[in-house]
């Protein structure tokens, strides 16, 4: 059996990234059956804030968990079933497709699962997650008459799943191996990624020409990005490191633009062999994780009125999409919790998210272009060739996210509705809103776990010259260049105020 | 077959083939030739040697597939694939 890409539907129903635009369409098309008064979605369960020594005095389960809409009067616990049931179904369906071991898939989806959510209901504990104002006529800190609290919003509970992912991925390897085949962030990540979708239409819809200009920003920026990292790295390498040209050319995508996907596209241009690209990948992930733990709060902290470039800035500097999402949505946590707590007033949530996200996207848009210029220039300048050879133009297709495609329909058929059929939107928000907010957030707390489960800081040992010069371009260099290239292109646009 | 005929408006002939890495040679393959080589230039030479001995002369169009299955699980869900190759053999 072999995997090759030859027709361009190659891989439609093998690889995680055509299974994330699936997921994340399924799940969107779920939620618009709301236009004709269908709750299709309303069954997720989602936590619920709660004070420890109140539950303690009167346990119920409906004080953790509820479902997501108030058309489903399921318990809780039945709820979470169904919920458990649904996810595991789809996803396995997908797991089978891309011929993964299903039966090791389904074990370690439960477990996963049910480690997930035991993060999701801490982490809603009211100490860690209540915020002291207002929100929504209503305030939790007071309500439940706290007398400290850490204030981290929903941030806490990513923080917890990722803390929880690291400590099985480092200190319980046994028992992380075996929940591995069903740790994939990426895949999560992507599902959640289409379904911000959702988000930015409904963003469009409230703010068009903030969220036009917010997706040509992020195009602008990463363009820069593009041009600017690459070559100061490659000639750093090459100068300095005293690499090779294609370990220089790999690692310079890793670092510079979207981390593994960036490193194995680059690798294919230049027809490396696959031993580079996958020794640079477990540098990159584990520097990922280093990225996601230090910039949200470092970010939040230094420059707190600055929401939108912090987001973009995040989007350039953080590798991988996963990474990246879950630096994003631990910085939106943050950035909303902080204002809240400091000016008693809230922007609405998921403009920093999305801000984050889109720079991501437009770098992972442009891989494929980026990929197949190198393979000419590699072919013309560097190799030897003694045969003729050119380079397929498919070769952009295939290197191309396909999720990004669903993303870009989600947006687009929401656009539809608000420039057509306006008078279907507030039917269409309410099956969206569940589908971007409790459907969404799941995914992300499953890729936070995730990706802490599949970092492993041991492999870090023997990397050498390859781990210093990735260290020291990436907080010397791109770190400080991205935040400046964001503000240049994103300074002065802030987050509307939550309705 | 190991050649496919690619219809009368061509000229050239095509051969696919299969690419795949072990630990440190590129392997090409189909199902009637296996080369091993350390670089993709000796792979195109070893080809070249193959259409020479086995057909006439003529243009070969050669393209090449990686299995990506060769990449550890765990990377493909960031890129699902590698490379393709499109060669010309001219053999006079």
């Amino acid at each position: 059996m072999s995997t090759t890409n030859k027709k361009w539907y190659s891989g439609m129903l093998s690889t995680e990234d055509w299974w994330s635009a699936w997921l994340g369409l399924f799940f969107f098309a779920l939620g618009l059956l709301s236009i004709w008064g269908l709750d299709a979605v309303g069954w997720i369960a989602k936590p619920k804030t709660w004070e420890f020594s109140n539950l303690m005095q009167d346990f119920s389960w409906s004080k953790l968990i509820k479902t997501s809409s108030k058309e489903y009067t399921l318990h809780p616990l039945i709820s979470l079933l169904v919920t458990y049931i649904i996810f595991t179904g789809l996803t396995s369906i997908g797991a089978y497709f891309q011929k993964l071991n299903l039966k090791k898939y389904l074990t370690g989806f439960t477990v996963i699962f049910a480690i997930t959510w035991f993060a999701w209901i801490v982490g809603h504990e009211a100490h860690f997650n209540a915020i002291n104002a207002v929100v929504k006529g209503k305030n939790q800190y007071e309500a439940f008459d706290l007398t400290w609290g850490l204030q981290l919003g929903g941030g806490f509970s990513y923080m917890l799943a990722l803390a929880i992912g690291l400590a099985i991925g480092n200190f319980f390897k046994d028992f992380a191996d075996k929940i591995r085949e069903a740790a994939k962030p990426e895949w999560f990540i992507k599902t959640a990624i289409v379904l911000l979708g959702i988000k930015l239409g409904m963003m469009t819809i409230q703010a068009a020409g903030f969220a036009y200009e917010l997706a040509l920003a992020g195009a602008a920026a990463a363009f820069v990005a593009y041009l600017l990292f690459w070559p100061v790295i490659y000639y750093v390498g090459r100068k300095f490191f005293k690499l090779n040209r294609a370990s220089a050319a790999v690692l310079s995508s890793g670092i510079s633009i979207c981390g593994v996907s960036a490193s194995i596209a680059t690798a294919g241009a230049i027809k490396a062999k696959p031993i580079i690209p996958i020794a640079v990948s477990t540098l990159i992930v584990v520097y990922a994780m280093f990225e996601l733990v230090i910039l949200p709060p470092l970010y939040t902290n230094i420059a707190p009125s600055h929401p939108i470039v912090n987001g973009a800035a995040m989007g350039m500097t953080v590798k991988t999409d996963g990474a990246d999402a879950a630096a994003g949505a631990i910085l939106d946590e943050l950035m909303v919790s902080k204002h809240l707590k400091t000016h008693d007033e809230q922007w609405e949530e998921g403009w920093i998210l999305s801000a984050a996200i889109l720079t991501k996207i437009w770098i992972d848009v442009f891989i494929g272009i980026w990929s197949f210029i190198l393979a000419i220039v590699w072919i013309r300048n560097v190799e030897n060739k003694k045969h003729k050879e050119k380079i397929p133009w498919s070769e952009i297709w295939f290197r191309f996210p396909k999720f990004v495609l669903a993303y870009m329909l989600v947006w687009i058929i929401y656009l539809g509705m608000m420039y057509f059929s306006p008078d279907v939107l507030p039917d269409a928000k309410i099956g969206g809103n569940i589908v971007q907010g409790t459907f969404r957030k799941f995914m992300f707390m499953l890729t936070f776990l995730s990706i802490g489960v599949i970092t492993d800081f041991g492999k870090l040992k023997g990397m050498g010259r390859l781990a210093l010069l990735y260290a020291l371009a990436l907080f010397v260099f791109i770190a400080p260049v991205a935040y400046l290239v964001a503000y240049i292109f994103h300074h002065g646009m802030m987050p509307p105020l939550a309705q | 077959m190991e050649f496919l005929l690619t219809g009368l408006f061509y000229k050239a002939m095509q051969l696919d083939f299969t690419l795949t890495f072990t630990e440190n040679q590129w392997v090409c393959y189909n199902s009637t030739f296996k080369t091993l080589a350390n670089t993709l230039d000796e792979i195109d030479d070893n080809i070249e040697k193959y259409i020479r001995e086995k057909h006439q002369n003529g243009v070969f169009k050669v393209k090449m597939f990686f299995d990506f299955d060769r990449f550890p699980l765990w990377h493909r869900q960031y890129m699902p694939h590698y490379f393709n190759r499109d060669l010309t053999f001219d053999i006079n």
